[in-house]
């Protein structure tokens, strides 16, 4: 039947005499199953599937195999084979990207879609895993288009890696956050051994007083200058300068003082000394 | 007095220049005035500046001296071979490159001119001649016969309120034209409206599809791209797209599952022409500050490792022509020195974003980084260098515990010093009673 398509693109199209006939149409004799390189298909390895319905056992299948499918497009009324304008196999994989494969009929009218998964894994623009095989059959003279999910496979296909460098990649969804993980410090031990030591350690200040106390101490042999006091505050004074530099000066401020208290030391020290050796010599 | 409302007519026209676009528009004959005037209209009525010509025009021009004399171009002429004037695909990039917006529509019809433009944008359209087809969503009434009329539905738009508008209320949209695809290295490809799994790009004539270039959802009918420079182009596979006569349509798909109700291209032109003019998805930093937790202002000396530091940063978003505070809650800061060290989710407080963490216990060189790239919003990129420094010495924990022995024995030796000191400078031994004292320590005493 002659069918004549309408020419413009454009709105205001002209139509030219369409005698566009709808017919329903429908798929049968369909075969499917994965075969190995060598096989022939035969009624043992492939599974027959009614139309609309889908094959209760998933495909499995790597890249050596061949996936094997074949079937008749008929036109409902009267089973005569037609040849619509599309017949697609569409592999969904569960990101929502698709593959649509061409289906060609042979010298008889039937399709038969055989082909190598390496070879076709060509098309599959490196998907690999889980699809959802979808056969497609539509044409303008058919009033209702087959969209029809058939089966699922599990298909190992060669991936090739192909990565996109860093400064190129492009992303629109938030990162993962990142805390520092700052350095601990080191340990140190409790202070319960601290204080012990502590304790420990100021034992022999305590040693020293019972033992004076035991020999009995005095101050008999002192003079009486009074340098005395002098000498010995300076010396204290001097001890607590470098408490002082130790919490709080810096060693300008304390050379300043140390240079005044250390010379009244000094000078003092030097009178002790010669009245104890006066006070001895007088004493002989 | 009589010179106030001149001078107010003037003001008012020069604060309404200042928002006025000027956009190129450029069809393939004159009638695209006439037959697309709905579209074109609504873009006037927001303010703008339409100049109309045809494509093969030979007064046509970008650039004047050096400088932009449109803001953008829309070309609704598919079948134009060369462009008129100077215009080429190459000054259309550099149109782009200077921060020029593009709206391109074809059609089954396409021209060479159209589709080198494509692919010096990182998209490909089929060959001349092809159309998109889908026999299970053409549209009854509007189809010519050959299925080429397709009827778009919901989940075939872009996820991006800005780009496309709302989608859960948009009607079905009609699209008859030409597919497109994005470049498998345009990283920055937006596939605004995809064709439904069913469809595939062919020439129509065709009795049967062998080996189509393009076919599945992998089909773009509507292609966009933003660009590293924040321009946007839209490629659209149809002219027809924008028409009086689709935006007025009544669909009626083939597929049950889609209703028959008013068409929806009037609200997704619109949506679209806006994100493209820039007039939606636009954002700016109006401050940036940083300062230690209890100040307000930046140190004047540099940071100082594992300080609390506080980072705010104000962003504000362009809605109908007003900058108004951004209320993104997905604004991330991150404290980069090569590679990131810390990275925190910013709060929003309408408009202002902060983040309060603890620097790093690394010196160096560090940047404060906010890198917001979303789709259909512009990129936000703002960075500001500070410098984190080692503690001075002076800055250590004084007085350490464990160091308390130490301490005591020191200060115990200092007494022990100068007690001792006095009491054996005047120490006086009495003798032990009936001791002998020797002759020579008699004479040494």
């Amino acid at each position: 039947m002659l069918i004549v398509r309408q020419i413009s693109s454009r709105l205001g199209a002209i139509w030219a005499v369409a005698l566009a006939v709808s017919e329903d149409v429908t798929v049968n004799n369909f075969k499917v199953g994965i075969l190995a390189k060598d096989q022939q298909p035969d009624a043992e390895n492939l599974k027959t599937v009614a139309i609309f319905s889908k094959l209760s056992s998933g495909l499995t299948a790597d890249a050596s195999q061949r996936l094997y499918v074949s079937f008749n497009v008929v036109k409902k009324a009267d089973n005569a084979k037609v040849k619509p304008q599309q017949v697609f196999l569409r592999f969904v994989a569960p990101s929502g990207e698709d593959v649509v494969l061409v289906v060609n009929p042979d010298a008889n009218g039937n399709y038969i879609y055989d082909s190598v998964l390496r070879t076709a894994a060509k098309s599959f623009r490196n998907l690999s895993g889980q699809f959802k095989i979808s056969l497609l059959v539509g044409d303008v003279t058919i009033k209702n288009s087959i969209n029809w999910q058939f089966a699922d496979i599990d298909a190992a296909l060669p991936t090739a890696y192909e990565p996109t460098p860093k400064s190129q990649q492009v992303r629109y969804e938030p990162m993962e956050e990142i805390t520092h993980v700052f350095r601990q410090p080191e340990k140190r031990p409790p202070a319960l051994i601290s204080d012990l030591f502590t304790i420990i350690v100021l034992v022999p200040f305590v040693i020293l007083f019972t033992l004076w106390a035991r020999i009995g101490i005095n101050l008999q042999n002192a003079p009486a200058s009074a340098f005395v006091p002098i000498f010995h505050i300076g010396l204290a004074g001097i001890f607590g300068l470098y408490i002082l530099f130790w919490i709080q000066f810096d060693m300008f401020e304390t050379l300043k003082y140390l240079s005044v208290l250390g010379f009244l030391t000094f000078v003092a020290g030097n009178r002790v000394l010669r009245a104890i050796a006066e006070a001895k010599q007088k004493s002989e | 007095m009589r010179w106030l409302p001149t001078v107010l007519l003037l003001v008012s026209v020069i604060i309404d220049q200042s928002c006025a676009d000027r956009v190129l528009v450029l069809g393939e004959t004159a009638a695209i005035k006439d037959s697309h005037s709905q579209f074109l209209n609504s873009i006037k009525e927001r303010g703008h500046e339409l100049t109309i010509r045809t494509a093969d025009d030979s007064q046509l021009a970008l650039f004047k001296h050096g400088q932009l004399i449109f803001d953008h171009l829309f070309v609704l002429a598919p079948g134009v071979q060369v462009f008129g004037g100077s215009l080429t695909p190459s000054e259309i990039s550099k149109f782009v490159d200077e921060g020029g917006n593009v709206l391109v529509a074809a059609d089954s019809n396409i021209g060479d001119a159209l589709r080198e433009l494509a692919v010096e944008h990182g998209f490909e359209f089929d060959e001349a001649g092809t159309s998109v087809i889908d026999h299970h969503n053409y549209d009854q009434s509007l189809d010519p016969g050959d299925h080429t009329t397709v009827v778009v539905g919901k989940d075939q738009l872009i996820s991006a309120e800005l780009i496309v508008g709302n989608s859960a209320k948009l009607g079905p949209v009609i699209f008859k034209g030409i597919g497109l695809v994005a470049g498998k290295t345009n990283n920055l490809a937006l596939s605004i409206v995809k064709a439904s799994g069913t469809a595939y790009s062919f020439d129509p004539k065709a009795t049967r599809v062998v080996n189509p270039s393009i076919a599945g959802s992998r089909t773009l009918l509507v292609g966009g791209l933003q660009s590293r420079n924040n321009a946007r182009i839209v490629f659209s596979g149809s002219t027809d797209l924008f028409s009086n006569a689709f935006f007025s349509a009544q669909t009626n798909s083939v597929n049950p599952a889609v209703g028959a109700a008013a068409s929806g291209n009037a609200e997704l032109a619109s949506a679209i022409a806006k994100w493209v003019m820039k007039e939606s998805g636009v954002l700016r930093v109006k401050s940036v500050n940083h300062h230690k937790k209890g100040e307000t202002m930046p140190p004047a000396e540099d940071y100082f490792i594992a300080e609390d530091v506080v980072y705010t940063i104000e962003i504000e978003e362009l809605k109908n022509g007003k900058w108004v505070p951004f209320h993104g809650k997905d604004v991330q800061l991150e404290f980069v020195r090569v590679d990131p060290f810390v990275r925190a989710t910013l709060k929003n407080n309408n408009g202002r974003l902060s983040a309060a963490f603890k620097l790093p216990d690394v010196l160096g060189v560090f940047k404060f980084l906010v890198d917001y790239r979303r789709v259909g919003y512009t990129h936000v990129y703002d960075v500001l260098q500070v410098s984190v420094r080692p503690l001075w010495h002076t800055q250590y924990e004084r007085f350490i515990r464990s160091a308390y022995p130490y301490y005591a024995s020191s200060f115990s030796m200092m007494a022990g010093l100068v007690l001792f000191s006095i009491v054996y400078l005047y120490h006086k031994d009495t003798p032990v009673k009936g001791a002998k004292v020797l002759d020579s320590e008699k004479k040494k005493n």
